[in-house]
């Protein structure tokens, strides 16, 4: 219930604001980007279930506090307890979070281990950190003759064109089709990076010397930005990340198009 | 191991020589977890002082307040890798960091509801120290929670290396550890220096710090979880409200500290002298004592060697019902 209370009322917010979806920030901006792959759909579900309990705790201490300040200030009781012990109530306030925990423990390791489940890719993606930009190889598709690999650095301010966004935007985008599994390979030339797409739920350090695998599916087209999100030097703040996603005839057009290069 | 690193050719590190920067990180937070809670553990203890002293009740449940520091002292130091969630590490290990992380959350809880059992009752008195004590309670509970969010593995996800983290981490010691230490200043300067603080200028600074702070942590949540990445110079146009206030609100907290450097020139010139105990209750029939710690027998500020040997108490009141 509360959950669909929240769910219309983004809507009815970002609709007001005059965007459908928000797969970049949005101007007060107060929740999670909308979800585009299951593994965000989950972790938007799974924090709104520990806002249920965190609102719970967070009310009743403050009720509480408040409850005391009014009923007992020096003035309304002048004689104070001397009751400063009481092992019933202690348990009790033992138990019930280590119960509520538990509520959350379930959902928590469910998410978790789903998101590492198996599953075998259509593509495999290199995304490699560098500073301060990102490069992608389309292994798949090297030959003799050919392959696909390109850099994608942001866009500098002075060169935006009217409508893009400042900080987000890149020359070169990842183009992948929308429904596909698509394994992407994370690492570094130098130092520590962080690949990551809010919108996707995907966040996987670009650590040098180590190869980590992250699992991409996204639900819809559309372009989704994200940016660099491991300190990596002077320009952490200007490596951003795009990703575009399109139906698979237009990504296939798309690969040969970039092989012929 | 750094040092040598950077000056001696080792490669501790580099992965060009066998090393591995994330075994700098598991090498960093086992000392930077337990690091955290020695920031904030004094802070609990200044605020069982405070709140027993000023609803004049002692704390309610002693042995369960020592027993829940004890444990989060010692649950901090197996907990270390929930700073570390995304660097590649087996989902095995995430879920146990996630799980132990988690744990803690019950003995934080055990501290907060005995505190709030010790004011149920009591006879309050709302002054400054005890307005910042009662600012930590709501504060810090504000702080734990949005760490219960961050302790969860798969939620990390999202809200890694974001702002969602600095809220959080700044909710408990900004608004946790420091408004303890306000707290323990407000308390004590009277004892240490003979001295007592202006009560009214004492109350204005700790409002405006309040929602100074407030004002510029608390937007912090939003942009964390609207994807604001941390440790940024310039950040996309989309967070710029959010900023905005945060900013106005680091602005309000500055004006708290120069306010607060008047209280404490005003402490020093002012002249109010400080007897043994500025806390005691009035109404003496209802309490023999009215203090809960030696301190407040002796005269501000104590005499350089006050005791020549181990005060030993030789009764107490008796616990009642």
């Amino acid at each position: 219930m509360t959950r669909k209370l929240l769910l219309a009322f983004s809507l009815w917010l970002s609709f007001s604001m005059g965007s459908v979806f928000a797969d970049a920030p949005e101007q007060w901006q107060w929740d999670f980007q909308d979800a585009a792959s299951p593994i965000m759909e989950g972790i938007v579900d799974l924090h709104h279930d520990l806002m249920f309990f965190l609102i719970i705790i967070v009310t009743f201490v403050l009720w509480m506090l408040i409850r005391v300040i009014m009923n007992f200030n020096s003035k309304s009781n002048p004689t104070p307890d001397t009751n400063n012990h009481g092992t019933a109530i202690e348990i009790i306030w033992t138990i019930i979070p280590a119960v509520i925990l538990l509520f959350i423990a379930v959902p928590t390791f469910a998410l978790l281990y789903s998101m590492d489940e198996g599953m075998d890719p259509a593509i495999t993606i290199k995304a490699v950190g560098h500073q301060w930009y990102w490069s992608y190889e389309y292994s798949d598709y090297t030959s003799d003759t050919e392959s696909l690999a390109f850099e994608s650095y942001m866009v500098p301010e002075d060169s935006l064109e009217e409508g893009q966004l400042r900080l987000l935007e890149v020359d070169n985008r990842v183009v992948v089709p929308v429904d596909t599994h698509i394994r992407v390979l994370v690492t570094s030339q130098d130092v520590l990076h962080s690949w990551a797409l809010p919108s996707l739920g995907i966040k996987m350090d670009a650590c040098p010397g180590r190869l980590n695998q992250v699992n991409m599916f996204i639900k819809r087209e559309g372009v989704y930005y994200g940016q660099c999100s491991e300190i990596c030097g002077v320009n952490h703040a200007f490596m951003p990340i795009v990703v575009e996603a399109v139906p698979l005839d237009d990504y296939v057009t798309w690969v040969s198009s970039e092989l012929e290069i | 191991m750094l040092l040598t690193d950077r000056n001696f050719n080792t490669t501790f590190f580099d992965p060009a020589g066998g090393g591995d920067p994330v075994l700098f990180q598991h090498l960093f937070w086992f000392f930077g977890h337990p690091e955290v809670y020695v920031l904030i553990l004094p802070g609990f203890g200044v605020v069982s002082h405070i709140v027993s002293t000023f609803s004049k009740k002692p704390v309610f449940g002693h042995l369960g307040m020592v027993y829940a520091m004890c444990s989060i002292g010692v649950l901090g130091c197996i907990v270390w890798a929930h700073h570390m969630y995304t660097v590649g590490m087996d989902v095995d290990t995430r879920a146990y960091f996630s799980a132990a992380t988690m744990v803690i959350g019950v003995p934080t809880g055990i501290k907060v509801f005995s505190w709030l059992a010790t004011l149920w009752g009591g006879s309050i008195e709302l002054k400054t120290p005890m307005l910042y004590a009662i600012g930590f309670i709501f504060l810090f509970t504000v702080g734990g929670v949005t760490g219960i969010v961050l302790s969860n593995a798969a939620l990390d996800i999202a809200m890694h290396d974001t702002y969602y983290v600095v809220a959080h981490f700044h909710y408990v010691l900004s608004l946790g550890a420091i408004f303890a230490m306000f707290a323990a200043f407000y308390y004590w300067i009277g004892k240490m220096t003979g001295y007592q603080y202006p009560e009214t200028l004492g109350k204005l600074q700790f409002w405006i710090m309040f929602f100074g702070v407030n004002f510029t942590f608390m937007p912090m949540h939003f942009m964390g979880l609207a994807g604001m990445p941390r440790r940024i110079p310039d950040y996309p146009d989309a967070f710029a409200q959010w900023n905005l206030i945060s900013s106005f609100g680091s602005i309000l907290s500055s004006i708290s500290i120069i306010i607060w450097f008047i209280v404490v020139y005003k402490t020093f010139t002012d002249g109010v002298k400080c007897s043994n105990n500025p806390w005691e209750w009035n109404d003496k029939s209802t309490n023999e004592t009215n203090y809960y710690t030696l301190e407040w027998t002796l005269p501000s500020p104590p005499q350089v060697h006050t005791f020549e040997e181990v005060p030993y108490i030789r009764e107490t009141l008796p616990s009642k019902k």
